[in-house]
């Protein structure tokens, strides 16, 4: 920092920095109070990914076979290796029932990736990479619906996914939104 | 004994250990509060607001994806809290009181503050409109660097380099140049 007036600013807000550091006691029972708020407050917890939330499932004959043949139809298009570099592909099967969604990050520099998204409980997943060319993917099935997602690179640094746009949550963090249609990505 | 870090802490809570989080609270209640205080200029409204960003954190503690940086997550929520008070308070303020030196007051700093030099700070800071209040206080209270800002603020660098020299400006004029009345 060179700008006079800056380090005049600089030295000006430390010493009002260092006063307004003085210790703030809290309000007599303020811990207390927010310890009893808490305790009547549901406990947070991981939220189950909707693949292992316990759910009842009923079929007509019909239904069974209709299922049937779109987890046929999904491991034909797994085997097809449905694939683009930029944006989460959808494999379509059939309306209703699940999409194999191939979300790829192009990073050449990174050591490892992972996805984290409201489809996992934000428990970030671990991309595999390709040969060559910093290409990390992962295909999962999903159901329509609208995710939120984002990449972690190297454990530590969040990044939305570069092919759509980035929005940040109400807790600060960035994201992508996907927006997953019977047949396509919106 | 080592203290458990904030995200191992984290981590037991939302693996089931709900006391883990009353540690939490011990941990960053008070320096919260504080900058609540500084922020909000009244110590029931930064009591008020401090209570609820913890009720709101836990309640959505799964989304706290990085989960070490927990006190930086807690902050903005703390931010966020002020925000939404200082706005209803300013329309409250439109819509009731028309008196300025009756919206002043609810400005002054706590009683025991008066006559101090932390009591005129914090009466110059009441001044400063609550851009340049978060501003000034992230930069010279927290003491973070103006990218940490930006993450949290979600404003550019060069704009929060402007919000403190405002600030900085105004404070020495109410401070230095035409005194603190």
């Amino acid at each position: 920092m060179t700008d006079p007036i800056e380090q005049d600013d600089a030295r000006f807000g430390a010493r009002l920095g260092a006063t307004l550091r003085a210790a703030e006691p809290l309000p007599p029972g303020a811990e207390a109070r927010l310890l009893a708020t808490l305790a009547a407050t549901p406990r947070p917890s991981r939220p189950l990914p909707w693949w292992r939330r316990p759910r009842t499932l009923r079929l007509s004959p019909i239904g069974g076979l209709a299922l049937a043949a779109g987890f046929a139809g999904l491991m034909v298009l797994g085997t097809l290796g449905v694939t683009r570099e930029t944006a989460p592909t959808v494999a379509a099967v059939a309306p209703d029932t699940v999409h194999l969604v191939r979300f790829v990050l192009v990073n050449p520099g990174a050591r490892q990736v992972s996805l984290a998204g409201d489809f996992n409980g934000w428990q970030a997943e671990a991309l595999t990479p390709a040969a060559s060319g910093g290409v990390w993917s992962v295909a999962l099935p999903l159901r329509a619906g609208r995710y939120e997602y984002a990449f972690v690179v190297d454990g530590e640094r969040w990044i939305a996914d570069p092919a759509l746009p980035a929005a940040r949550d109400e807790f600060g963090g960035v994201h992508s939104v996907l927006h997953l249609g019977a047949d396509r990505v919106m | 004994m080592t203290a458990r870090s904030d995200g191992t802490l984290v981590q037991a809570v939302l693996a089931g250990d709900g006391d883990a989080f009353a540690a939490l609270v011990r941990r960053h209640q008070a320096p919260m509060f504080r900058y609540a205080v500084r922020m909000c200029g009244d110590r029931d409204d930064a009591d008020d607001v401090v209570q609820s960003a913890f009720v709101r954190a836990y309640r959505n503690l799964a989304q706290c994806r990085e989960m070490e940086r927990f006190a930086s997550w807690l902050r903005q929520i703390v931010m966020n809290e002020c925000r939404t008070l200082l706005a209803t308070r300013n329309r409250r303020s439109r819509w009731f009181v028309a008196d300025e030196a009756v919206l002043a007051a609810t400005l002054a700093p706590a009683e025991s503050t008066e006559g101090t030099e932390l009591g005129r700070i914090e009466r110059a800071l009441g001044t400063l409109t609550p851009d340049l209040r978060e501003a000034f206080l992230l930069k010279h209270l927290e003491e973070l660097s103006y990218e940490e800002m930006a993450e949290l603020t979600g404003a550019g660098v060069s704009a929060l380099k402007m919000r403190v020299k405002r600030a900085c400006e105004q404070l020495r004029e109410r401070l230095e140049g035409r005194g603190d009345d």
